[in-house]
């Protein structure tokens, strides 16, 4: 029998109680409690739990940083190949534990791809030799070899995270700890990347990987550790721990679309893969036929508004925003707009998608005024902006940034969200009113006298929104919203937006989770600056040549039904149940279907 | 969106191939002399010669453009502010009330501005030319402690981030009604409160997880000697180009003491 590589014996930590005045929102609990977990060598475990159920502070604790840097209260121990790692330096846990961080732009601080690698090396005294053959053979496995002279600032999102994947592989640890590796990427970055991973699992690399990406978990990983408030809950193959479909739901845990589809059917045994999901479908369909058009109207109720483009509550649709023969050039010589046309229509719920540098932000940004065209116009509610401010603009367009950091500095949640009505030039009665309305819709009513930069990401992202809400535009622009949230609170935020559009405001979603941009009724695909295609959702996601030339790659629901021949695929897994409801799939699969709610 | 700073530009130039300590021994000398000096044709030339450099070495020309739109509101406000505070006598210029201007302060604050942008050209040749990691290991060759050259590095690496930050977080601010085009100055410093707060948080973040980034990565790691894969080597190029730097800067240091040549801005 193997011993275990990397071994958790009885591990609680709690970080420091911060040193303001402690309230209900900011007591102290564990972050990490009774964790047991031994990882053989060459094993890849997977670890998933909403937001703040301890993920990072495991990653954190495996190479030391907990307790070494972050202080607090720890108790039990973390062996790693006979090193412990809360008394050994974590310098000198680089050899067994190479922990690969969230935000790989926080961590790529050298001038060039290959010194970056050579940094870790050059810290462990290698010689010259070494270090060359080590920095060709890193940059190799995450396919990143014809960049060695790039800077690693002007690197995609994808490519940075693959090279701090390198700056890390190279120093050879025993374990490669990887913290949330796919978060925020494009849908061709996030591919890249698993590529690399899959070409280190195949050499045997052992890999611990905190993630909310329920399907690299179901391509990749050995064994799944579920965490809730810090503790195991759930621990098994991936198959084993996805079978538990609504226990995860719960958990805010996600699961991925086949099992969710092998869950709707009520298939005992999950579908990890489109491929054993489409062997399964044809293996109990008699009436599958490859030719089958999706010309049936759209099946759900609760969809059917959106995908008819306008919201009920707009009877008289007019145009929300119009760009004529847009062309933007960023300072750096970036042609990220080119004669661009595009009319949006009040009411409307539009998935702005695209690869990274597509010109998606940019085109946003003009809808606001903060970025003006240098040629063409653009219209927004009747405003020109080029002659409009922000500031007037903001009482048409409320703008939701990528990143809830980049808005927060008031004292409190309450300020905060008063910030905006007040530069509006509401009277405070006004102001009071609509900071209240905001903190009741997002359910932060407690948390109104909690400074906002002290809460979780989650909460922070919910701020953002009240604030945003408390404007009461007729526009809504989200970059990227999703970004960082668990399973819960991105539910929350799709069901926000639906009441948004449903009371009429014209919604503009930007985000790299196709499952997300399935939800809307129209589809705006940008590439190189220029729209690649413009049509209802349902009609985008069947043109996976334009998709894949624009750097997209559909949910694995769509994927299903176009590998099963279908023109137009449902986009959501309840849309596929009710497909092969009514078309009649007279199996037994069909006849056990358990929609989700 | 990429931004213009005072980091490396990637190259293979003459310049850029120089060794690093040759390159901060040109701005040293050149700031020497352009402290000791008070003549704007002495100026003038350094700004020249540091433009001559640059643009020799394939320097982008954008690159110095943003370098001179950042040193724009020194190079109009020194000249417009000091002869309001200069004590010179001479031939008055022009009478602001009680305020006499004079020729004498009017060249003379000319002068102050174009020393600051000349300083600033002498320092850029090094910083645009030198990669990060030749600039720690010039530091280490001259006995400066490793964590020096880096923590430098870091701050040059990190000036465009954290500039690119208050882009973004101004961005989101105006989004949100924030105004910041005041005419008075105490009213527009107020209104970029609301900017500088999440900038000061995002920075100490970013402070926080890049030391643990760097710690990961066997930063400082007890018991190991570091090694690096580059190397430096004075060359006949490196000889000959800090000799005419020397006899340049050196011989205005020396006429500067010797013969008080170059005192006044004329």
């Amino acid at each position: 029998m193997h011993s275990p590589i990397l071994c958790i014996e009885d591990l609680h930590y709690s970080y420091p109680a911060p040193h303001f005045a402690a309230s209900a929102a900011t007591s102290v609990k564990p972050a990490l409690r009774d964790i047991n977990l031994a990882i053989e060598a060459g094993e890849c475990v997977a670890v998933m739990g909403a937001t703040g159920a301890g993920k990072t502070t495991l990653c954190l604790a495996l190479n030391g940083l907990v307790p070494q840097a972050t202080g607090g209260t720890f108790r039990g121990n973390v062996w790693v190949n006979g090193h412990n790692t809360r008394t050994e330096p974590v310098a000198l846990l680089a050899t067994q534990v190479g922990l690969v961080f969230q935000e790989a732009e926080n961590q790529l601080f050298t001038m060039s791809v290959e010194d970056e690698v050579a940094f870790g090396l050059e810290n462990l005294g290698l010689p010259v030799d070494e270090i060359e053959r080590r920095i060709a053979w890193a940059l190799e496995v995450v396919g990143m070899n014809d960049l060695r002279r790039y800077p690693p600032a002007h690197l995609s999102g994808g490519q940075q995270q693959r090279l701090a994947l390198a700056a890390v592989l190279a120093m050879q640890p025993i374990v490669l700890v990887l913290d949330e590796p796919t978060a925020g990427l494009d849908p061709m970055g996030r591919r890249a990347l698993l590529d690399a991973i899959t070409r280190l699992r195949h050499q045997g690399a052992t890999i611990v990987m905190a993630t909310q990406d329920a399907e690299a978990v179901a391509a990749l990983a050995d064994r799944l550790v579920v965490l809730q408030d810090g503790t195991i809950v759930l621990e098994g193959t991936p198959r084993e721990v996805f079978g538990h479909v609504q226990e995860l739901m719960e958990l805010g845990v996600p699961v991925p679309q086949m099992c969710q589809l092998s869950f709707c059917l009520g298939n005992p045994t999950p579908w990890m893969t489109v491929k054993e999901a489409i062997e399964e479908l044809r293996e109990h369909s008699n009436v599958w036929s490859p030719q089958k058009s999706f010309d049936v109207a759209h099946p759900l109720s609760g969809l059917t508004a959106v995908a008819s483009g306008h919201s009920p509550n707009n009877k008289e649709a007019g145009i929300a925003a119009l760009f004529e023969n847009v062309w933007y050039r960023y300072e750096s010589g970036v042609q990220a707009l080119t004669a661009l046309d595009l009319t949006l229509q009040s009411g409307e719920y539009i998935a702005l998608i695209g690869a990274n540098g597509s010109g998606k932000s940019t085109l946003a940004r003009h809808m606001n005024g903060l970025l003006c065209p240098q040629t063409g116009c653009v219209v927004v509610a009747g405003l020109d902006t080029r002659h409009t401010s922000p500031g007037v603009l903001a009482r048409q367009v409320g703008y939701v940034f990528q990143n809830p950091d980049h808005q927060i500095f008031a004292p409190t949640v309450r300020d905060e969200i008063a910030f905006g009505p007040r530069n509006l030039g509401l009277s405070e009665a006004q102001v009071r009113q609509r900071v209240a309305q905001a903190l009741e819709a997002f359910q932060l009513v407690r948390l109104a006298d909690v400074p906002p930069a002290m809460l979780s990401f989650g909460q922070r992202r919910l701020v953002t929104l009240a604030s945003v809400y408390a404007m009461q535009p007729k526009v809504l622009v989200l970059d990227e919203p999703s970004s960082g949230l668990d399973c819960t609170l991105t539910q929350r935020l799709t069901e926000w937006v639906s009441q948004q559009h449903q009371a009429g405001n014209t919604i503009v979603f930007i985000t790299h989770d196709m499952q997300l941009a399935a939800l809307a009724s129209r589809c705006v695909v940008m590439q190189s600056g220029q729209i690649a295609l413009d049509t209802p959702t349902p009609k985008a996601f069947a043109h996976p040549d334009v998709l894949a030339r624009a750097g997209i790659v559909p949910p694995p629901i769509v994927e299903l039904g176009l590998q099963l021949g279908l023109a137009e695929p449902p986009l959501t897994v309840r849309d596929f149940c009710h497909f092969l409801k009514q078309e009649r799939f007279s199996n037994e699969l069909a006849q056990r279907s358990v929609c989700p709610r | 969106m990429s931004l213009p700073s005072v980091a490396f530009v990637p190259g293979d130039s003459w310049l850029h191939k120089l060794d690093p300590r040759v390159k901060l021994g040109f701005a040293l000398l050149a700031a020497m002399a352009l402290l000791s000096l008070g003549n704007l044709l002495v100026f003038f030339s350094c700004l020249v010669l540091c433009h001559v450099l640059l643009l020799s070495a394939k320097v982008p020309t954008s690159r110095l453009l943003w370098a001179w739109r950042m040193m724009l509101p020194i190079t109009i406000m020194i000249p417009l502010l000091w002869p309001l505070f200069s004590t010179s006598e001479g031939t008055l210029a022009l009478r602001l009330g009680p305020v006499a201007v004079t020729w004498d302060s009017v060249w003379q604050g000319l002068a102050a501005a174009l020393r600051v942008d000349a300083l600033a050209f002498a320092f850029l040749v090094w910083l645009f030319t030198t990669d990060q990691d030749a600039m720690v290991l010039g530091f280490r060759r001259l006995g400066l402690p490793y964590t020096w050259g880096v923590t430098l590095a870091i701050t040059l690496r990190y000036i465009p981030t954290i500039h690119m930050t208050l882009e973004r977080v101004l961005d989101a601010q105006r989004a949100r009604g924030l105004v910041t085009s005041y005419t008075n100055p105490l009213r527009a410093a107020y209104s970029y409160l609301p900017a500088l707060v999440p900038v000061l948080i995002l920075a100490l973040r970013t402070v926080e997880n890049l030391s643990r980034a760097l710690e990961a990565r066997a930063f400082n790691a007890p018991g190991r000697v570091r090694t690096s894969r580059k190397q430096l080597h004075l060359t006949t190029r490196d000889a000959l180009f800090l000799a005419a730097t020397a006899l340049g800067f050196g011989g205005l240091i020396l006429a500067r003491v010797m013969w008080d040549w170059g005192a006044t801005p004329l």
